[in-house]
């Protein structure tokens, strides 16, 4: 009896590993490793559509501490003279191209930098947590070929910061840099 | 008969709880910067301003505070049965603050309390309590940390359109450069892209240093340091521009709170939300932009002088009012009874009721406290060739220009205060200059280094004038060598100045 619940566990056990296995393998269809930047990981996704994405995993200690960065990088119209870039839902509605999605992983305290000489974009981020716990202190610098950004700012979680710089040689086009912060970044 | 072991567990005990109640008031009472941190932000107890109790309407009220200066730690969540009040979901963190506010003492029916998922500082008020709120909420808003938000936009356009926004949108522009971003703006902050530096001062509630530099290309760079206000939009012709064209900077800094919300833009919705009525014996002064500023710095805000709104006063659904009669009277101003000075800080006006005789004390008072003082000045420089035979001395107007068969070289804006410098440097050539203003407030030291090219012809000047403000100066800059008839070089100075003063309304 001892012997046949023994086996069963083991049956389970071995579903287990199988099932993830497998949904591992179908994650990583569109998942290719480009790079493996010093004391942390990076991962590309390429899509049909051209967009960039990048996941840099900086966190060192704890990981459920961990924090999500996001440069969300779009071409866009240039509004009226006056007018900037408000809201996601605003750059949808005048059709702006999305060209990269970066992400950093990062506890509070460390820097994170992500890298890729394939796609010539970097994201290096340094975060505090502060306030009580309901804000970050950011420092970004960000580079993604001609479009260059590095400032110090400070985000409430979920509530995103947009920049606008123009785009050289379309001065009908602005790059929209639309950078958020969230906790429990791990899943 | 306790035994040894006994009598020493019970000691241990006893030792445990002494040292802790020790440490404890040791945390309470000798942290110097939490004990000051708690005491500047505890909710305020408020009044009414005259001895007659004014009509208690009791109503819910919601406030946007996107940070709490409480930890959450020291909260606990509230027990209160809040199914039917709005704004509310079911599983939004809310913490009870009714303790922490006096007026809602003895009266069970008020309340206070926050909504951490949706930021709302949500109460069951009446006309003490919601004095009460507006004042806590609007002193937390000062100490939430602020970003500035900033948007920056440098064009070139036909020199005859108007330097309105719409008349901008309209024209026929080229933009050479487009920036906007949120910073950090509590200390000093620096916003580097490749083409844009933005270092950034606050110093009180509603100014900034601002220190500005535009960097076009390798040539073309226009350096600005400036004292600006939050929430100015300005629109000025900046840089140098050849020929029928000029250089135009939009730009806009502000404040906001995290959550996207501007400063100005809560300030302007708060203007006059509600109608007031003319109360006899009353004057209503506006204490405009700075001195507002300065006025809660000297002021500072009492705690034991809030005041609840009385009905009469025309002022928004935000209103924080503070009595300030006692430091008036400290300053030499004799109110009696029944006279009194009070100012709303939200609509950042002053009420006044009282004789004559203590008015005119008042007025000389605020005199001596808010002298006026421009913020800062507008030029265009405007460069002509002209025919020399016209004139010979310095006395150049609008009328000899154009009867000299003029042409228009170029255009430099500039911008500045008292004692600050603007460079820029351009294919065009440079151009520093820097303005003195004359103790008079009429007369003004204006210094230039030119040195430009401007359609082939050399505009250098170095030097300065001294010039009445507001007006148009003219500045013989040299004349052109090799033409029948000579011709000259004219620069037309155009100044205005940006004065800002309190001023009483009649």
């Amino acid at each position: 009896m001892k012997r046949f619940s023994n086996t069963k566990r083991l049956l389970r056990v071995g579903l287990l590993v199988g099932c993830s296995f497998i949904s591992s393998c179908e994650d990583k269809k569109k998942v290719v490793v480009s790079s493996a930047v010093s004391e942390g990981t990076s991962e590309a996704v390429t899509d049909n559509r051209g967009l960039i994405e990048h996941i840099f995993d900086g966190t060192k200690s704890d990981e459920l501490k961990a924090f999500k960065v996001t440069a969300d990088v779009y071409e866009a119209p240039a509004l009226a003279l006056g007018e900037s870039y408000l809201s996601v839902a605003q750059l949808e509605k005048k059709s702006a191209k999305p060209i990269a999605k970066l992400i950093n992983l990062v506890n509070s305290g460390e820097a994170a930098e992500l890298i890729s000489k394939e796609d010539k974009c970097s994201f290096k981020t340094d975060m505090i947590l502060g306030e009580n716990g309901q804000m970050v202190d950011l420092q970004v610098s960000l580079s993604l070929n001609e479009f260059e950004l590095s400032f110090a700012t400070l985000l409430k979680f979920t509530y995103p910061a947009f920049y606008e710089v123009n785009v050289v040689g379309k001065p009908d086009k602005v790059h929209v840099l639309v950078l958020n912060v969230y906790k429990k970044s791990k899943k | 008969m306790a035994r040894p072991t006994q009598i020493f567990n019970i000691l241990l005990v006893i030792l445990k709880m002494m040292s802790s109640t020790l440490l404890g008031k040791t945390n309470l009472e000798y942290d110097p910067f939490s004990y000051m941190e708690e005491t500047h932000l505890l909710p305020r107890k408020a009044s009414f301003l005259e001895a007659k109790e004014e009509a208690e309407t009791v109503e819910i009220m919601f406030k946007h505070l996107p940070l709490l200066h409480e930890p959450f730690a020291d909260l606990a969540l509230t027990k209160r049965d809040l199914r039917l009040v709005p704004n509310i979901q079911k599983n939004d963190e809310v913490y009870e603050m009714s303790h922490l506010f006096p007026n809602c003492e003895d009266r069970d029916y008020l309340w206070v309390v926050y909504n951490a998922t949706s930021s709302k500082l949500i109460a069951n008020a009446d006309n003490l309590l919601r004095a009460s709120v507006n004042d806590y909420v609007y002193r937390v808003g000062k100490r939430i940390p602020k970003r500035l938000k900033f948007s920056l936009t440098y064009i070139e356009v036909d020199r005859s359109v108007p330097l309105v926004i719409d008349s901008l949108n309209e024209a026929n522009y080229k933009i050479l450069l487009k920036q906007a971003g949120v910073i950090r703006g509590s200390e000093r902050s620096l916003f580097d892209v490749s083409e844009v530096k933005l270092n950034f001062l606050k110093f009180s509630d509603d100014r900034c240093y601002v220190d500005l530099l535009l960097k076009l290309d390798n040539e073309n760079e226009l350096g600005i340091k400036n004292v600006s206000r939050v929430g100015d939009y300005l629109i000025q012709e900046l840089g140098v521009a050849e020929g029928d064209r000029k250089r135009v900077l939009i730009a806009q800094m502000d404040l906001d709170d995290l959550t996207g919300i501007l400063e100005s833009d809560s300030l302007k919705k708060l203007e006059f939300t509600k109608q007031g009525e003319k109360q006899a014996g009353v004057e209503e002064i506006p204490v405009l932009n700075i001195a507002a500023s300065e006025l809660k710095e000297l002021m500072g805000y009492k705690g034991n002088s809030l005041k609840a709104p009385p009905t009469w006063l025309r002022g928004s659904e935000n209103d924080v009012v503070y009595d300030l009669t006692d430091d008036f009277k400290r300053a030499g101003v004799k109110f009696g009874n029944d006279e009194w000075i009070i100012v709303n800080y939200m609509t950042e006006r002053m009420y006044i009721k009282a004789r004559p005789s203590v008015r005119e004390q008042f007025s000389e008072v605020m005199d001596n406290l808010f002298i006026s003082y421009p913020l800062r000045m507008h030029s265009v420089l405007t460069f002509y060739e002209v025919d020399s035979v016209v004139n010979s001395s310095d006395q150049w107007n609008v009328r000899t220009i154009l009867s000299a068969n003029p042409i228009l070289l170029g255009r430099v804006g500039v911008s500045l205060r008292s004692g600050e410098r603007m460079t820029v440097t351009s294919s065009l050539g440079l151009i520093a200059t820097e303005i003195i203003n004359g103790e008079d407030g009429v007369f003004a030291d204006h210094y230039f280094n030119i040195d430009l090219k401007l359609k082939n012809r050399t505009v250098r000047f170095l030097g300065g004038r001294y010039f009445k403000r507001n007006m148009l100066s003219f500045i013989e800059l040299g004349i052109e060598s090799g033409k029948v008839p000579l011709r000259k070089i004219i620069m037309m100075v155009d100044s205005k100045d940006e004065v800002l003063k309190y001023k009483r309304i009649n």
